[in-house]
């Protein structure tokens, strides 16, 4: 799940360059407002998920974990130690 | 240069110490002249410092009153009852110093005394010719030399830019920095040159501000560089801050233009029993329903206002769209609130003298859309709407 929002975080980002790990801090990598929209709109299709408005803080768009765990508390999905691709 | 450091320490009307409601009748008195002359109001301002009023966001640690967000807001709008500019200087001066408080680190820190105690205006210096409006972008950039640092940015606009005693000034991080990556830089009037650039300052409101543009140089110690990035500064405090300060002091002039009228309203009631006025209700509810999400703004912002680090868990892009609606509210329903007024008062509203002019008030009151642009913020709202859970 973690790979799948980092592809997700990168291509909204629009920063292909960027060495996005996945606890880089996304608001220092320059995130923007409009970014942290398209971020969200393409999680909650992908995972066919509605993220509550408490859940739409600056902490949960400040790392790729962080939106994985987001969606994680949201769907239930164990939390497992992925492999950074 | 005159500075508000060389002003009188003691004001010409109480001897002592002001409630707002005081000082505000103090700002009263030297409205007009500001705003006929484009003048500074040196002599609110001071009586501001005489009050304590000038440092009333600064912890009482620091020398300053401590208040809290509630007491701040009831303070600006009770100043921007008395006179528009210079509540408006109070409010952008609290901003800076609660950046500098908040996020300054030790040695701009161990600086805080003596601006408070001495009365020292802080100015920022964020916007830059080349950029527009856009505060979270800079072109100018921080230059290392040895232990200093320094910095060249074209500014369009410096509120009481001649009569600050320090600035906060925005740059890029580095020469190599993007326009993003900026950090805010603490500088004192006698480490700073300003060079009058653009028009002279003429404008058609909030003309005690004096706010003309200037070619901006500082050299500093390197450690005047706040250790925080700005952005983080920007969200944490300077944005949130300025939102609700500068809509209670636009409310406040909006209230001194709805009592007007109601003093008008009040007189043909005396004469006609039966006249009744509903764009006087109108204008009463406009200020009701800016209060409410003034207080709803400051109530979403308490966390962060009472710890920054709390940035994370209670910021983020719906604190944002309820300050940015805030922002566009406030800046459009006290001009409706000032609008009606007009038309209520009829000539005597339109008159630039007398006991129920409300020209100052509309001309003073048009500038808050501009500030940080409607137009921008309600960009910005039309994507994070998307957002929106409703």
């Amino acid at each position: 799940m973690q790979d799948l929002v980092k592809e997700i975080v990168r291509g909204c980002m629009d920063s292909s360059s960027l060495d996005l790990q996945p606890d880089t801090d996304l608001w220092s990598a320059g995130i923007t407002s409009m970014q942290v929209v398209r971020v969200m709109i393409a999680i909650e299709e992908e995972f066919e998920i509605e993220l509550p408005e408490e859940a739409l803080t600056r902490e949960t768009f400040s790392s790729v974990q962080a939106i994985t765990q987001a969606v994680r508390d949201l769907t239930g999905a164990p939390c497992v130690t992925e492999t950074a691709a | 240069m005159p500075g508000v450091r060389d002003l009188p320490s003691t004001s010409t009307r109480n001897g002592g110490a002001h409630s707002p409601r005081e000082a505000s009748a103090i700002l009263a008195e030297n409205a007009v002249r500001a705003d006929r002359q484009a003048s500074f109001p040196a002599e609110s301002v001071a009586a501001l410092h005489h009050a304590g009023l000038l440092n009333a966001a600064c912890p009482t640690d620091y020398h300053g009153l401590g208040c809290t967000l509630e007491d701040l807001i009831q303070i600006g709008i009770e100043l921007g009852r008395g006179c528009g500019s210079t509540a408006m200087i109070w409010a952008m001066h609290q901003v800076q110093v609660a950046c500098l408080v908040r996020h300054g680190g030790g040695k701009v820190l161990d600086l805080l005394p003596s601006i408070v105690t001495g009365g020292t205006l802080v100015a920022s210096v964020t916007s830059e010719r080349g950029i527009g409006g856009s505060l979270r972008t800079s072109s100018a950039a921080v230059v290392p030399d040895g232990d200093m640092v320094r910095l060249e940015k074209r500014a369009p606009t410096v509120s009481y830019g001649q009569q600050a005693g320090a600035f906060l000034i925005t740059a890029r991080r580095t020469a190599d920095a993007p326009a993003t990556d900026q950090v805010a830089v603490y500088a004192e009037a006698d480490q700073t040159s300003l060079t009058p650039a653009g028009p002279e300052w003429n404008p058609m409101g909030m003309r005690g501000t004096c706010s003309p543009g200037f070619d901006v140089v500082a050299t500093v110690p390197a450690t005047h560089v706040l250790p925080v990035g700005f952005g983080e500064i920007a969200e944490a405090t300077m944005v949130p801050l300025s939102h609700l300060l500068w809509t209670a002091c636009w409310m406040g002039i909006a209230t001194d233009a709805f009592r007007r009228a109601q003093s008008v309203v009040r007189q043909r009631t005396r004469s006609d029993g039966n006249h009744v006025e509903p764009r006087l209700a109108a204008a009463g509810a406009a200020l009701a329903q800016t209060r409410a999400l003034l207080t709803e703004a400051a109530r979403r912002y308490q966390p962060i206002w009472t710890d920054p680090a709390a940035l994370g868990a209670h910021g983020g892009p719906t604190l944002t769209l309820l300050l940015n609606d805030l922002k566009v509210l406030g800046s459009t329903s006290t001009v409706d609130v000032a609008r009606s007024a007009l038309e209520i008062c009829g000539m005597a509203g339109y008159s630039e003298d007398g006991p129920v002019s409300v020209a100052r008030h509309l001309r003073d009151l048009y500038s808050a859309r501009l500030m940080i642009g409607n137009e921008r913020l309600l960009s910005t709202n039309a994507r994070l709407s998307l957002m929106k859970k409703v």
